[in-house]
């Protein structure tokens, strides 16, 4: 509450802003830290608040001792603000090990000669921890240098070899000169000094000293490995000392060749080419290393034998810099060789070369091979557009779908772009199976992004004039995908399908005549047998009985022993005697899952609310189509719950109609299923019992 | 470090008819067994949840032997409390994960004294990151380094140089670099495919929520003057150590340079200013938390300006991932997702003769690409120098909205121009006993 009120007050008043600091020397560790964020803003928006608040922190410093959190926040707020009035507060905290390291960063920021004055006279009497905080700090300011040589070439263990590493990092002229000192008494502390005097000399280097560079090197042995790339980049011309240092050989090589990675020129390259193929191993794998950074084809001839190296190393670098610097067909076309043999952790290797090698030779190598898929699947990867039309006329021939290498070909390296063009030839394929394929792609390709505002407007790019709205395989893709909206007229029914893919049935029902051959003799159950389920079958009265057993979970059904029928039309008629799900299978087949599952289209009979009768299952799937239209109305009025009810089903090649009772109904088509058995199935439930008479076929040719 | 024989002979290599029957050594991770004595060794410094998670990846490639832990928390029992989490993270658990039998060393200066270490991986708190870095390049380790590079930009420097002159490799944990579709998206902008490109649009998550942590007395076993080390002191919390730490400016410039350092790095990437930096940098609007353990921004957006008058917007209001808008079209780029518009952009083909980026590893796997580097003596995608522009942007975007005004950067010499006191917020002092060696 007392924070709250604090706050209202800190807008109002600088009287009560003044008050924050007060809030500072509460600050408990997991207590508020408010102060700190009314203060950091304030502080940055004006010069004018930052000076109000440097003093007002700076009280507060002097006042008490601050808890080392508060103190670290109050510092950070200085850090950007303070100027010399800050130095000598700052001054008292330097000799605690508490308060040290942050008081160091703000006269680090103020960085002037008091604050340099203030860091060094605190240097006496200091404890190791400190001393060394104020050591970094002045090195840092580059400010302090004798002071900092003489802890160096003082005997203190900890503090001797610290303030070296500091007059490295100094990088004077002095300080140079005092670790030259140090190196040539050849003390205790000589390699570090060496090692100080290097990253002088690379500092020095970096920011343009070359003289003092040099200067510094003079110190350093010529062998020290640490100072190979400064020696080198300071030298007249360093791409031949560079090299020098490679045909040398030893610990200097990786240095040297990965500084010369860098701006190698292909004319002075000559002496390094030159002694190639006498180089150590580790020098000839620096060697390939740089020219292929170069990215240069002349370098290629001179790694070219090495493809026959007995060295495994040497050989692998060799082909693996024909990615860079390969233009000699003959050595691609081994590559090619390995590519081919399948060997998967080479011809992945392999691949990449013919991927991503710039050379044209490729292209001309893989297109006196582009029969084969694999090829052809490079060249498009490689944008090689008629090698692009030539997978997908593989695709489009009668049966180049069902390639699976080439359906996947066709897969991987079609990218979205390519999409619209892929699915224009939507117009010329009739074959569903091949249309189904092609949606297939598409779908997976659309679906591959999560973002769903994406894939619409992915999809209309796509499908623009290409495919009609109100194609079947449309809606059913762009549904499952779910960038459209599922339509249903009768609500609440999960399974119904879209009301987009069903077209209601117009066509007369076929009367049955003598060409009819009945399938039911009356009295046996010859020409039928029982497939999976339990449900129990008699003829009773001239009719076929079914009765579900109420244990039974799987669905029942009686099916003619014939399994050919083809193009027919089949008529019964069948009555409830108790009421539950029931249908007819036509063209059925059974599954080789070892338990003969029934799989195929259903004619359902159904006695629910829904009153699908008639309607298209897929015994083993999804429904095809539901009677839940607008206008199914009178197809779902026709069903008599407590009548006989007669069912029709024509059925020619892909096209499927149904009737009930002589209303019209299903009118679809699916080619999945080209022929098979007739079914008559009790569905596993509580309850139910069906009889079926008049069971006629005809078979159209 | 002496190269390693990685090649193993295959039979029945005859079917390569007229080539040497040898397996290319950088084909060899996936699939290939390596004898453990011809194994790169491998160290492991920082064992938290990032490194625990780096070292298994490692291990995971067969050309990689783990012979060293290294971690300041070496504590029993659950440290990751508070999170719904039951893991604990430290060298106890990484010991009981990856075998006891491995050296374990509280301080890293004694795992780099061991001269049968190749390579190093570090996954540290950023104020960490510049010391181990120097520290291992100059024991001649080559380095996988977590992700952001350093937490200020004169350690960023300072790192850089004693990388370059050490002639040692270097990968940062920039893995969107080793991310196919992430580099197709730099290659297609590369190409000029969306035009010029005049404006950037990045996102990040937010900062942590401002909540309290209270002091807690130090477990035994816990370093926590070495987990500090050259920064601030202050109290322990166990919080801090898991994750906490990125919302405390002391060892931590935020989301900004956590997520930064993977998003402007692509940034960067597409717009070819790997060796750039910005020319302004100018905070658009901040807002700080009024209480809690962290200070770092609950809201931020800031602008970078770089040549050629493209603007790269950051802030944690924007959709997570990197838009590009070109005069031709746009393209969004996230971890999940690449797309255009138009749609064609985003799927063009890059010819192998146009500007191609580093070659990635099929498999996308960067610390895999890390030990592919270091057999063949190759510049990483996320090479020291690159990581450190990315770096530099992101604390430069820091440092302005902690100001709250413009920024003016010379991304040739790497300086302020005209504004002091920005300029001091480029270093910063150590606690001692470290001090920076370059």
């Amino acid at each position: 509450m007392k924070k709250i009120a604090f706050f209202a007050a800190l807008i109002m008043s600088f009287s009560a802003f003044a008050d924050s600091y007060a809030d500072m020397s509460s600050y408990k560790p997991g207590g508020s830290t408010a102060w700190f964020f009314s203060l950091y803003g304030e502080s940055h928006a004006t010069k004018k608040k930052g000076e109000e608040v440097e003093a007002g922190i700076l009280a507060e410093m002097e006042k008490a001792p601050l808890d080392t959190e508060a103190f670290r926040l109050a510092c950070e707020i200085l850090k950007p603000i303070a100027g010399d009035k800050s130095v000598p507060v700052l001054k008292k905290f330097l000799k605690d090990p508490k308060y040290c390291a942050p008081a160091c960063d703000v006269l680090l920021a103020v960085n002037s000669s008091d604050a340099a004055d203030a860091l060094e006279s605190s240097l006496d009497g200091a404890d190791t921890g400190c001393a060394m905080s104020i050591i970094s700090t002045l090195a840092s300011m580059g400010k302090g240098g004798d002071a900092i040589a003489k802890i160096a070439k003082g005997g203190d263990k900890a503090l001797a070899p610290f303030a070296v590493v500091a007059l490295g990092r100094l990088g004077t002229n002095d300080a140079c000169a005092s670790l030259g000192e140090i190196v040539e008494a050849g003390g205790e502390y000589k390699a570090a000094a060496i090692e100080a005097l290097s990253n002088l000399a690379w500092r020095a280097f970096l920011s343009g000293k070359v003289p003092l560079a040099k200067r510094a090197l003079k110190f350093v042995p010529d062998d020290y490995v640490g100072a190979v790339v400064v020696r080198g980049e300071i030298s007249k011309d360093r791409q031949a000392y560079f090299d020098s240092v490679i045909i040398a050989g030893g610990p200097a090589v990786e240095p040297a060749a990965r500084a010369m990675n860098k701006g190698r020129d292909f004319e002075k390259s000559a002496k390094l080419m030159q002694a190639f193929p006498k180089l150590s191993k580790e020098s000839k794998l620096a060697a390939i290393g740089s020219f292929m950074e170069t990215g240069d084809v002349r370098y290629y001839p001179v790694i070219a034998p090495e493809l026959a190296s007995e060295d495994d190393d040497i050989l692998a670098e060799a082909i693996y810099a024909a990615r860079f610097i390969c233009a000699d067909k003959e050595a691609l076309r081994s590559i090619l060789e390995i590519y081919r043999s399948g060997h998967k952790p080479y011809s992945d290797l392999a691949l990449l070369v013919l991927e991503e090698n710039p050379s044209m030779q490729i292209s001309q190598l893989l297109k006196e091979n582009d029969g084969d898929i694999d090829v052809l699947k490079i060249l498009v990867k490689r944008g090689d557009i008629d090698a692009r039309s030539a997978l997908w006329k593989k695709f489009f021939t009668k049966d180049g779908w069902k390639d699976k290498k080439i359906s996947s070909a066709v897969e991987k390296t079609i990218a979205y772009g390519e999409l619209p063009a892929f699915a224009s030839n939507f117009k010329k394929v009739k074959d569903e199976g091949l249309r189904g394929e092609m949606m297939k792609i598409i779908a997976k390709k659309l679906a591959s992004s999560r973002d769903k505002n994406f894939m619409k407007t992915a999809s209309k790019e796509i499908f623009k004039d290409n495919i009609s709205k109100e194609d079947k395989l449309y809606i059913d893709t762009m549904s499952k995908l779910g960038i459209l909206e599922k339509q249903v007229w009768q609500k609440g029914y999960g399974n119904a399908v879209d009301d987009r893919l069903m077209k209601v049935s117009t066509a007369k029902e076929p009367k049955r005549d003598s060409s009819f051959v009945s399938l039911f003799d009356g009295k046996t159950l010859d020409g039928w047998k029982t497939s999976t389920g339990n449900a129990k079958y008699s003829v009773e009265d001239g009719c076929i009985l079914g009765v579900t057993d109420p244990e039974m979970k799987q669905n029942s059904f009686l099916i003619t022993e014939r399994d050919d029928f083809k193009d027919f039309i089949f008529t019964c008629e069948f009555k409830w005697v108790e009421h539950g799900n029931s249908g007819i299978m036509f063209r059925g087949q059974r599954k080789n899952n070892g338990k003969g599952d029934v799989h195929g289209p259903q004619c359902e009979i159904d006695n629910s609310k829904r009153a699908w009768t008639a309607g298209l299952y897929h015994e083993g799937g999804p429904w095809k189509y539901s009677v839940s239209r607008e206008d199914h109305e009178a197809a779902r009025n026709a069903v008599k719950l407590n009548d006989w009810n007669r069912l029709t089903i024509y059925c020619k090649g892909d096209k499927i109609r149904t009737w009930l009772n002589g209303v019209p109904v299903v009118d679809y088509d699916w080619g999945e299923f080209k022929q098979g058995f007739f079914g008559l199935q009790i569905h596993a439930g509580k309850k139910c019992k069906v009889l079926w008479r008049d069971i006629y076929v005809k078979e159209l040719k | 470090m002496k190269r390693r024989d990685f090649v193993k002979k295959i039979a029945g290599a005859g079917a390569l008819i007229g080539f040497p029957t040898l397996i290319p050594a950088r084909a060899l991770g996936r699939d290939g067994n390596v004898a453990p004595s011809e194994r790169l060794t491998l160290g492991s410094i920082g064992l938290g949840g990032m490194g625990i998670g780096n070292t298994h990846t490692f291990v995971g490639d067969k050309r990689v032997q783990l012979v060293a832990l290294c971690d300041v928390n070496n504590s029993e029992g659950k440290q990751f409390y508070g999170y719904g989490n039951n893991e604990t993270f430290g060298l106890r658990e990484a010991a009981k994960r990856f075998g006891a039998d491995i050296p374990q060393f509280n301080d890293f200066r004694e795992l780099l004294a061991k001269p049968d270490i190749d390579i190093i991986t570090t996954a540290t708190p950023d104020h960490w990151h510049a010391l181990i870095g120097i520290a291992c390049v100059r024991a001649g380790k080559d380095v996988h380094g977590e992700k952001p590079l350093t937490r200020t930009i004169r350690e960023g420097q300072a790192l850089r140089d004693a990388v370059w002159g050490s002639g040692r490799i270097w990968q940062t944990g920039s893995w969107q670099r080793s991310m196919e579709h992430f580099k197709r998206a730099a290659e297609i902008i590369r190409n000029g495919n969306l035009g010029q490109v005049k404006r950037v649009v990045i996102g990040l998550p937010s900062n942590f929520k401002a909540e309290s942590l209270d002091e807690v007395p130090v477990p035994a076993g816990m370093d926590w003057e070495m987990w500090q080390g050259p920064a601030m002191r202050t109290f322990y919390n166990p919080r801090k150590i898991f994750t906490r730490w990125r919302g405390i400016s002391n060892y931590c410039a935020g989301k900004i340079s956590d997520w930064g350092a993977h998003h402007l790095d692509i940034t960067h990437w597409a717009l070819g200013f790997d060796n750039w930096g910005p020319d302004e940098i100018v905070p658009n609007s901040v807002t700080w938390p009024t209480d809690g353990f962290s200070d770092q921004p609950l809201k931020f957006s800031v602008t970078l300006h770089y040549k050629g008058g493209i603007e790269v917007e950051i802030s944690d209001s924007n959709r997570n991932g990197v838009e590009f808008f070109g005069t031709k079209g746009k393209l969004f780029v996230s971890r999940e997702n690449i797309f255009s518009d138009p749609i064609n952009i985003a799927d063009i083909r890059i010819f192998p003769t146009e500007d191609r980026l580093y070659p990635i590893r099929r498999d996308n796997a960067h610390v895999s690409a890390f030990i592919d580097s270091v057999l063949d003596r190759r510049a990483t995608a996320t090479d020291i120098g690159v990581a450190h522009r990315t770096n530099t942007g992101c604390l430069l975007a820091e440092m302005a909205y902690r100001l709250n005004r413009p920024i003016k950067w010379d991304p040739k010499t790497e300086t302020v121009i005209g504004d002091e006191e920005a300029a001091r917020l480029c270093d910063r002092a150590y606690h001692a006993p470290w001090e920076l060696s370059i």
